[in-house]
């Protein structure tokens, strides 16, 4: 390269980065590099910006060539220090952040860098000196005595963090971050309840301080009040707008209150300001991705992988995208790399069963050993409440889905008919759901907890234990919102597993029992469960109907002549084997149709992915019809388009079954070996209908060809259906409740017996 | 974002809370919006409006104690704002302190006579305060402003229906019903209305009408139960009052009576919101109505109380401290006024009934709470105890008994009524919704409870129709 064109490119190279483009930089930057191997500026350059695009291992060899460059210069010495010290490795970073000050004694940057190793090797006193240091040659840098502050009350001297704190409190700081640290040093300082107290008066005194409203957010975060902490994160986003941390800290607390839409707002007008934080680029691709923008949050975690490189997290939101948009196998390869914690938990509920091979009963078994291996470390000690000689058993519930949810469907007419004499039950509700299923709740509850979004499970288990349970049913698993894993800690001397993400078993110590029945696991199932297997002597659930629902519609086929298929589940369940069973019917029905119906397929992109796979599988588009979500209402008036509902597997239809039988559709379904792979059979078993859950996928062809085979035979069944399903145990909430009481009773009386 | 510093900009802070605030009271987040104007209102010499807002945000997040504080700052802030003098007294009244509420409104109509608004807030609580004339003119002004607004003429139709003037009602009801015959409310309160005429005939009719265009109402299937259990079809009041049971589950007032015509087994004492709501739409027609009855319970007590202790009788000398439980309007406080020589400690469930026991002047102190609540909380012991109609919403007397024992000053006296079940029942539950007791039952919870009865009189306590209601009436001492 000429001397000339190669500075002006290094100055282009230099602008990109100085603008936060550092992936742009790169292609002129390896040029530069490669013509001049021993220019220490050009690698130096380089090396930085593969670090700020996230590409720590190839940033090595330009950081080592260029210390050989210039061995007196310190940058080449911080930045080595700063690639050991992200990649995980303190030690040497230590050393490098040393050499560095040995070229430079005031190098500010590395004498911040030693501190962070200090902190987090656990010498916070170590840390505290030299961050005393770095103030010396930069007393106005507030990043810096943040740090200090953060560094007293990590070493004990919280009121030492505070008298820090109260210059940037007066002159003004970095706003999310003062906050943060004084909420912390507060809260160390006076205790959680105290330090909140604090931050109210102080709040009053100097109401336009955004510092100030982010720290007393953060407290009543801590405190388990995260509807006061909301409205604290709102006041501090008016008096800094423009504060990213501010801004982080409001879009995960409208995240955790279910406002989605707000949240994706707040996380994308904090990635304008600080683009390269990664903690914002997955909370933005988690919010697309509970509002069903399936494809773009795939894209959105796909490129933080690619800037900053492999991260569990990122890895983890990422497998529960492509889970939605039907690509199980991809899901799994990410879950599988996320690695981890991650790995064991979504290989167990929110991946694995939706894979044909990995959501096998003896695959999770295996999964689920492993977490409870894992998670049987660290056990916080619990001492059982004295058990009363007479009177009911206090029985406590936990989920985030009391309402309308397939957890409030399927349970709340079996709880509302738990003899009164004999339950006095304890509702601990996460968050809080409106409607007439959650007032249902409310009217049978004898207590009822609200537990705000976000509280933190040191607070939360101190509640439920507080609350002297005799039993206590977890309701949402590991799945969003579940708080199933803290359970390990016990809260109750019997705990129980019931319906919430209860696709297999829960691989956590001290859950006890799972509700479950003889179809979902029959005897000999035992080994696939931690858990011992407490069997209702009908189904597991009982169905509360929807009291609107629209009236059962005349067979479809005796109109047209020829049968409609439908599947109206999610995505997730749909696999490339199921798409290959339902063409083979198809073809065999030359007149047959099929009506998908479900969210990921309003989303064009993941709906393009899923027609080319249905290609794929030989189904013939012409007579497939694709729907996205409508409202529930008009969800179960679409069953008036339908025969027979086909049944996906491995991970088979729950909620949706029950709804498919009340609104008059019998389901055709393949039995597998999870939990998730039996529900169906469980419903259809009890109302009385166990001939149409077949045991092979041969099976479930030729089944669906002769029942589809049979119009009067369908149109005599579905005009009885709903008085079959209204009679059944399915919906008998009496005769569930006293069952209910009668397991729970047994559970009770076998809590000291083997595990 | 080194600029969001401390309190660089106020003005430009202030007024971001005050926007993002309204915008999200506008948007129903009123719990979120709170903060922001917590601050707004925080700031010296804050305006009246962050006040205001911050009131409204309160109130709407259920905070009402602090609403009314943050109102009067509004009120004061302002002078007479009409807006926030409105705002402030719909929080008194949901506070239950109706007459300040109605305060509140005539300074608001004061502050702008021509504001529609004010006016007809006003008219609602003078109807309430029985003060019918000056309502029907507030509220016909009020409709006449805007003769096409359904909520205007049922504001109007309900103030002739407090007023006892249900022909009138009934032609205005018609009429808002038939502007939007698509709110369950407004036909409710004409099936109401029909009720209180005295036709539940009527009543029904409506009601069913209204339960066909309009179905999943609870309110309406509940006066559409009431309509049918006047006209004797208990089986048929049973249902509508289980489908709207079904429909608002949480409510006590429902499920008690669907206990009480037996489509659930009897509780042991009515749900407390029971109790509240039935005597809450029913505080400013009560005594009326008690008298209309020929109730005879407080002048029966206060014999009891002067033959057990001639020398206050003869005034001599006066009572100790006097608990009246269940003081409703305060009728027992106003009979036993003589007497009494210290504290009169009134507890009642309703707000509106403490309100008119407060404007009766004779209470030291009152409470509004469960009776259950306030016995374990009181400290003090009483002379006197009273319990005038108040255990007709307990069956099971076992564990209140005692309690009230323990409030009981040595040689104190505890006089209690109670409606007469057949003499062999321990308690049941009438579809009157109220419970009667057998005088065995009664007698053995007394002696139980270490209660031994000076006097026991059964005899009529008040009249149903043509027919007396029977009841025991209890002076009793503690033994031992």
């Amino acid at each position: 390269m000429d001397g000339l064109p190669s500075r002006e490119a290094l100055a282009a190279a230099l602008a990109e980065m100085a603008a936060g483009r550092p992936a742009r930089a790169l292609p002129t930057l390896r040029a530069l590099a490669a013509a001049s191997p021993g220019d220490a500026a050009v690698q130096l350059n380089l090396g930085m910006a593969l670090m700020d695009a996230g590409h720590l291992a190839e940033a090595e060899a330009p950081l080592l060539a260029a210390a050989q460059a210039a061995p007196q210069h310190p940058e080449p010495c911080f930045r080595l220090a700063r690639l050991r010290h992200l990649r995980g490795d303190p030690l040497a970073a230590e050393s490098f952040y040393r050499g560095a000050l040995a070229r430079a004694p005031g190098h500010v940057a590395s004498l911040a860098g030693l501190a962070e190793v200090a902190r987090s090797l656990a010498r916070p006193e170590e840390a505290v000196s030299l961050l005393r240091e770095a103030l010396l040659h930069a007393p106005q840098d507030a990043g810096m005595r943040l740090a200090l502050a953060r560094a007293l009350v990590q070493s004990g001297q919280a009121a030492k963090a505070l008298e820090e704190l109260a210059l940037p409190l007066r002159v003004g700081g970095p706003a999310g971050r003062l906050g943060a640290v004084w909420a912390e040093a507060l809260r160390a300082r006076h205790g959680v309840e105290e330090a909140r107290a604090r931050a109210e008066e102080e709040a009053r005194a100097h109401p336009l301080c955004a510092a100030r409203a982010a720290g007393l957010a953060a407290l009543c975060e801590a405190e388990g009040r995260g509807g006061a902490a909301l409205s604290a994160w709102r006041a501090a986003e008016a008096l800094a707008p423009e504060d990213p941390d501010i801004l982080a800290g409001l879009a995960q607390s409208l995240a955790r209150h279910r406002d989605h839409a707000a949240a994706l707002d707040a996380f994308e007008r904090a990635l304008a300001l600080a683009p390269d934080e990664p903690g914002l680029r997955v909370g933005r691709g988690e919010q697309l991705w509970r509002l069903h923008r399936l494809s773009e949050a795939a894209e959105a975690l796909r490129a933080a992988l690619r800037d900053f490189g492999p991260d569990e997290r990122t890895r983890a939101t990422l497998a529960l995208v492509l889970v939605s948009q039907g690509l199980q196998e991809e899901a799994m390869e990410e879950a599988e790399a996320a690695g981890g914690e991650n790995a064991l938990l979504l290989g167990l509920t929110s991946v694995g069963p939706y894979h044909p091979e990995a959501g096998r009963a003896e695959a999770l078994a295996g999964r689920a050993r492993a977490l409870h291996q894992r998670l049987s470390e660290g056990l916080l000690p619990y001492t059982a409440p004295p058990p009363r000689a007479e009177g009911p058993l206090r029985l406590g519930l936990l989920s985030a889905h009391f309402g309308k949810h397939p957890v409030g469907w399927l349970t709340v007419a079996g709880i509302e008919n738990l003899p009164r004499d004999a339950f006095e039950v304890d509702v601990f509700s996460l968050g809080d759901r409106p409607g007439d299923i959650a007032a249902r709740f409310r009217a049978r509850a004898d207590a009822w907890h609200l537990i705000e979004p976000g509280t933190p499970d040191a607070v939360l288990l101190e509640r439920l234990r507080a609350a002297q349970l005799d039993i206590l049913i977890e309701l949402g698993g590991h799945g969003q919102g579940g708080r199933v894993r803290l359970l390990r800690h016990r809260a109750a001397p019997v705990q129980i597993k019931w319906v919430g993400s209860q696709a297999s078993t829960t691989g956590t110590p001290n859950i006890d029992w799972m509700l479950t029945d003889r179809w979902e696991t029959p005897e000999g199932f035992e080994p696939f469960y931690t858990e011992r297997l407490l069997r209702m002597p009908d189904g597991y659930v009982c169905y509360a109907p929807p009291p609107a629902a629209p009236p059962v519609a005349p067979t479809p086929a005796g109109f047209s002549g020829a049968v409609t298929f439908g599947c109206y589940n999610n995505l997730a369940k749909v696999t490339p084997r199921v798409l290959a069973v339902w063409a083979r019917i198809l073809r065999a029905l030359p007149e047959a149709r099929l009506v998908l119906r479900t969210h990921a397929l309003g989303d064009g992109p993941t709906r393009e992915g899923f027609t080319a796979r249905a290609r794929a599988a030989g189904l013939d588009l012409a007579r497939v019809e694709m729907h996205g979500a409508v409202p529930h209402d008009q969800l179960l008036a679409a069953y008036g388009e339908i025969d027979i509902s086909l049944d996906p597997f491995p991970y088979t239809g729950g909620l949706t079954v029950c709804e498919s039988l009340w609104m008059g559709v019998p389901v055709l379904t393949l039995v597998g070996s999870s939990f998730a792979g039996r529900h169906a059979f469980s419903h259809l078993s009890n109302v009385g209908l166990a001939d149409w859950a077949v045991f092979s996928e041969e099976e479930y062809v030729a089944e669906a060809i002769r029942r589809a085979s049979d119009i009067p035979a369908l149109a005599a069944l579905r005009a009885g259906m709903r008085a079959r399903v209204a009679a059944s145990p399915l919906c008998d909430g009496p005769r569930f409740g006293s069952n209910l009481a009668a397991v729970l009773r047994q559970a009770w009386e076998g809590r000291d017996g083997p595990a | 974002m080194l600029a969001s510093a401390a309190e660089t900009a106020p003005v430009a802070a202030l007024a971001r809370l005050m926007e993002r605030g309204t915008t999200l009271l506008q948007q129903g987040r009123a719990a979120e919006s709170v903060e922001l104007f917590r601050r707004a209102a925080a700031v010296p010499d804050a305006p009246a409006l962050a006040h205001g807002l911050l009131a409204e945000a309160l109130e709407a997040s259920g905070k009402l104690p602090e609403a009314l504080d943050a109102a009067d700052r509004a009120v004061s802030a302002a002078g007479a704002d009409p807006a926030w003098l409105r705002a402030r007294a719909r929080i008194r009244r949901a506070l239950g302190q109706h007459l300040a509420g109605l305060d509140d409104a005539a300074a608001a109509v004061m502050a702008d006579p021509s504001d529609i608004e004010s006016k007809s807030l006003l008219g609602i609580c003078l109807s309430e305060a029985g003060r019918h004339d000056e309502a029907l003119l507030l509220l016909h002004q009020a409709f006449s402003a805007e003769p096409h607004s359904a909520q205007r003429a049922a504001l109007l139709a309900f103030a002739f229906l407090r007023a006892g003037r249900y022909a009138a009602a009934e032609e205005v009801f018609a009429l808002a019903e038939a502007m939007a015959p698509q709110a369950p409310g407004i036909a409710a309160l004409r099936a109401q209305n029909a009720l209180a005429a005295g036709e539940p005939e009527r009543a029904a009719a409506i009601a069913e009408a209204a339960v066909a265009r309009c179905p999943g109402d609870a309110p309406l299937l509940s006066v559409l139960g009431q309509a049918r259990q006047r006209l004797g079809q208990h089986a048929a009041a049973l249902d509508a009052y289980a489908e709207a049971l079904r429909l608002d589950p949480a409510s006590g007032y429902l499920r008690h009576l669907v206990a009480a015509l037996g489509g659930e087994p009897p509780p042991a004492r009515a749900d407390s919101r029971y109790v509240a709501d039935v005597f809450d739409g029913y505080a400013s027609r009560f005594e009326a109505s008690l008298f209309a009855l020929g109730y005879r319970v407080p002048g029966m007590m206060l014999r009891m109380v002067e033959r057990a202790r001639p020398e206050v009788a003869a005034g001599r000398a006066k009572l100790g401290p006097v608990l009246d439980l269940g003081c409703g309007t305060g009728l027992m406080g106003a009979t036993l006024h003589d007497l009494l020589g210290d504290a009169l400690v009134g507890v009642d469930m309703s707000p509106r009934m403490i309100e008119e026991a407060r404007a009766k002047g004779v209470y030291t102190r009152l409470d509004c709470r469960d009776i259950e609540a306030a016995l374990r909380e009181e400290q003090g012991l009483y002379d006197v105890i009273l319990l005038a109609d108040v255990l007709c919403y307990f069956g099971d007397l076992d564990g209140v008994l005692p309690a009230l024992r323990a409030r009981l000053a040595p040689g104190g006296l505890l006089l209690l009524s109670v409606e007469a079940a057949a003499p062999e029942a321990r308690w049941v539950l009438a579809r009157t919704g109220r419970y009667a007791h057998g005088e065995a039952y009664l007698r053995e919870a007394l002696r139980s409870a270490g209660l031994a009865p000076r006097e026991f009189r059964s005899e009529p306590i008040r009249w149903e129709g043509e027919n007396p209601v029977q009841g025991h009436v209890v002076c009793a001492t503690s033994e031992g």
